[in-house]
């Protein structure tokens, strides 16, 4: 578009630089001339999704015209324009070209309506023509007249609803390592579901006499609605290597460029499934083994049971689900929704088998001796026919458990299902609740109780606390009085021992009265309780006796002075050592 | 005179009382009569009004409840269901519509033993004064044969009695640990969204570990911004989305999924 459009710049200033070197009589010429339109296609026959071009040229001048041209059932679309100018015989020629790019997604032949414009003051019409839409089947998909093209191949063109059918694009790209890569595919209907292309396998052969870079992208698909349907073109995008100059010689350096290339169409026919499908029919369709396992085989009634489903095979594992009770366990047992495990890589391809996994969570609502056997159905388009998978009856150990145990027999119960042990009732004892429905609302006045009043503790709680300390303190200070009196009475009439005497002896400081008052009864605390003391000691315990009286009596030392700290230490000193005697 | 003035105060201070309990009556008969003309969603705003005024009453939940089941929200209906069931436990109606529930939609519950529904059909109230009470009889009796004269004598059993009053109340208090951290209604929470899975991490790509019908019950033991970890009955654990679900009780810590 840029080079386009730089080069219509060139070709404009060109001219118009030439233009004023042309002689008047030339100038003059040219106001002569008329001008004229014309619209034809590079190719009346393109395949469906391909790209075809058409050319509008405008002799003359430059004039106006539409970025699309409406035709039904085309896209038509404006995608470049380029200026010529040209000088024969003296007369200056303006040429504009318009290309278009059409596609069409229906075969068929469609008519391109008239171009109408104007230039220099005259209206000037295209003449209508014809281009083609064609289909291009498989074996002409492969053309090596082609510097590239791509090819849809479809094994089988009559399959079911659902069935997984392979399929591969291909793309083929002249010469050797000239494709390298693949930006993206695009394969896209409405009645089709389709993998993914992410696995990619290259290779390269000769076609005619030349040869070609290919890779082929294979996937699976299966179709959601019966009828006859016209699949593809699958469009790819490649980036390709390019090796030219510009000038007709091939480049020093290589580059890539981008180029989308369609495939060819395939009609198929898909067909409804037999209605005699069973019950536990849940859309897989190919071949398949089904294997059960439950999480655990003692339990207690009410606890959950988890059922693990894994089914193998070929086929369709997207649309299948999980499997069901062969017979209905209504107040059996419960069953919840099933969840289903199909991770990308172990999906089948249509070739390998594939593996799912369901897991069902089920609650024994009775004591029973077995999980009854599951049954997973399946449509075969091999056999064309329904093929029903049957898994043994699991033994099991249910406990009964009261609380869990609904102890009201549901309705239509008896009838649709055998009675399970442990669960008969006597009608008198219970009465038979039929819950059809929920209860009406309550229209009487309500009760209001105080917001948060649930497991809140209220103030009689803090009084009885309160008045049950006050009983516990009380008897305590009670008791604590009680022992502290009979503690000071025992005080009181215990006698003093020499050494608890010598203890509570003060030190200096204190008035000497005191003093030696203290001193004094220590030392006949001692005589007391050691009567038999020798002489000797006898003699110094009364020495140091009469010292004390006469400090304390003879009125000549001044007993409320304190006492000095060698007295209090030298007497000190002696009580000790007869306390160690 | 005096008569005239202490009648007045007296409607001075019934007055407000009254008027509250007047609109309470009224907003509950207004939802009343809006479920009754067939108004489900009308009939859940008003009782909600009245709920998010701090109103308590089991008729109100019941009520709630059955205006949400009519409505097409059976995880709330079976949320207000079990609310209503925590504030009378003896509400004929509650269990029978939950019976309803169960015989219709395949929400998970815990199928408790005996021993811990009788703990968890016990008022909660009832722990406290109980621990206090064998506390204080407990020290008591210890003490009394000490401390009073009279019951030296028995100080003997006194002392045995007390101990064996002390040793009950911790059991009691144990319990009551055990049966608040694992059988209030407060680890309790209900799921009220549709299409809820218990999933193995609390990311958005984690893997499911079972499907949680509405109404199914959890017992929450963390709570992470956006996700709550919490048992799931049969022995299973898992995360799921704090908006999904709505903590049974106390009533005000509602959740997004909840307010809606």
């Amino acid at each position: 578009m840029h080079s386009n459009l730089s080069r219509y710049i060139i070709v404009v200033l060109t001219g118009a630089i030439l233009a004023g070197f042309v002689p008047r009589g030339i100038r003059a010429q040219q106001q002569g001339f008329q001008p004229s339109i014309s619209a034809t296609a590079l190719s009346d026959r393109v395949a469906i999704g391909e790209i075809g071009v058409i050319m509008v040229k405008i002799n003359g001048g430059d004039a106006k015209v539409p970025q699309t041209i409406p035709v039904e059932g085309l896209e038509v679309v404006q995608s470049g324009r380029e200026s010529n100018i040209s000088i024969r015989n003296g007369v200056r020629t303006i040429q504009m070209i318009y290309s278009y790019r059409f596609r069409g997604n229906e075969p068929g032949t469609y008519t391109i309506p008239p171009i109408t414009t104007e230039v220099g003051g005259a209206t000037i019409s295209t003449k209508p023509f014809t281009v083609t839409i064609f289909e291009r089947d498989a074996s002409a998909a492969v053309d090596a007249t082609r510097p590239l093209f791509a090819k849809l191949d479809l094994p089988k063109k009559e399959f079911y609803i659902n069935e997984l059918i392979p399929f591969t694009v291909t793309a083929f790209v002249r010469g050797r390592n000239s494709l390298r890569d693949i930006s993206h595919v695009t394969f896209e209907h409405e009645n089709l579901i389709t993998g993914g292309f992410s696995a990619t396998n290259g290779s390269g052969g000769e076609i005619g006499s030349t040869y070609y870079s290919s890779v082929a992208m294979p996937s699976t698909l299966f179709a959601l609605k019966p009828g006859d349907f016209r699949i593809g073109p699958a469009s790819i995008g490649l980036r390709l290597l390019d090796q030219s100059s510009g000038f007709g010689f091939p480049s020093f350096f290589s580059r890539t460029v981008a180029q989308e290339v369609t495939t060819n169409t395939v009609n198929v026919t898909v067909k409804p499934l037999p209605d005699n499908a069973p019950l536990s029919f849940t859309g897989g369709v190919g071949s398949f083994k089904l294997a059960t396992v439950a999480s655990i085989t003692d339990v207690s009634v009410g606890d959950p049971i988890s059922m693990k489903f894994v089914v193998t095979g070929k086929g369709n594992l997207q649309t299948m689900e999980a499997p069901v009770f062969s017979v209905a366990q209504t107040g059996i047992w419960k069953t919840y929704e099933p969840s289903k495990t199909l991770d990308e890589e172990r999906d089948s391809d249509g070739f390998s088998e594939g593996v799912v996994e369901f897991s069902r969570v089920i609650i024994p609502e009775a004591k029973v001796d077995a999980i009854p056997p599951f049954e997973l159905s399946y449509f075969d388009p091999d056999k064309a026919e329904y093929v029903t998978l049957k898994s043994d009856p699991i033994p099991v150990t249910i406990r009964a458990d009261n609380t869990a145990a609904p102890a009201i027999e549901r309705p239509g119960e008896a009838a649709a299902s055998p009675a399970p042990s442990g669960r008969s009732l006597s009608p008198a004892s219970k009465p038979t609740a039929q819950h059809g429905d929920f209860l009406h609302i309550r229209t009487a006045s309500p009760r209001w109780v105080a917001a948060g009043e649930l497991g809140k503790r209220g103030l009689g709680f803090y009084l009885v606390q309160t008045l049950f300390s006050v009983a516990f303190f009380t008897i305590l200070g009670f008791g604590a009085v009680r022992w502290w009196k009979s503690r000071e009475r025992r005080e009181i009439h215990t006698p003093l021992s020499f050494r608890k005497a010598v203890k509570k002896l003060p030190g200096a400081g204190t008035n000497r009265r005191e003093f030696f008052q203290s001193v004094s009864e220590a030392l006949e605390i001692w005589q007391e309780e050691n009567p038999d003391a020798p002489d000797k000691l006898s003699e110094v315990v009364d020495q140091v006796s009469g010292r004390c009286n006469a400090i304390l009596y003879s009125g000549n030392s001044q007993p409320d002075a304190p006492v000095s700290r060698n007295e209090a230490t030298e007497f000190h000193t002696i009580l000790e050592r007869l306390l160690k005697s | 005179m005096i008569r005239t003035i202490s009648s007045l105060l007296f409607l001075l201070c019934l007055g407000p009382l009254n008027a509250g309990g007047a609109d309470r009556d009224v907003l509950f008969l207004e939802g009343n009569r809006a479920f009754e003309s067939g108004k489900f969603e009308e009939a859940v705003q008003n009782y909600d009004q009245l709920i998010n005024a701090g109103e308590s009453s089991p008729d109100l939940y019941y009520n709630l409840a059955t205006a949400h089941f009519r409505a097409g929200s059976t995880g709330q209906a079976v949320l207000w269901l079990r609310r209503a069931a925590l504030l009378d436990p003896t509400l004929p109606e509650v269990r029978q519509n939950l019976a309803f529930l169960r015989s219709q939609f395949a929400f998970l519950e815990f199928a408790d033993s005996d021993w811990l529904q009788f703990l968890s059909d016990l008022p909660s109230s009832l722990f406290p004064w109980l621990v206090s009470l064998l506390f204080w009889i407990g020290l008591i009796l210890a003490i009394i044969g000490f401390c009073l004269p009279a019951f030296r004598r028995f100080r003997s059993w006194g002392i045995a009695l007390g101990i064996t009053c002390l040793m009950l109340g911790f059991v009691v208090h144990r319990i009551a640990d055990y049966r608040q951290s694992r059988i209030a209604p407060e680890n309790f929470a209900t799921v009220v969204g549709d299409k809820v899975e218990a999933v193995t991490s609390p990311t958005p790509t984690a893997k499911p570990v079972i499907e949680l019908p509405p109404g199914s019950e959890l017992r929450v033991l963390q709570v992470d911004t956006n996700w709550v970890y919490a048992d799931i009955p049969g022995e299973l654990r898992g995360w799921v989305r704090t908006n999904q679900i709505a903590q049974n009780w106390p009533v005000f810590q509602k959740t997004a999924a909840d307010s809606q």
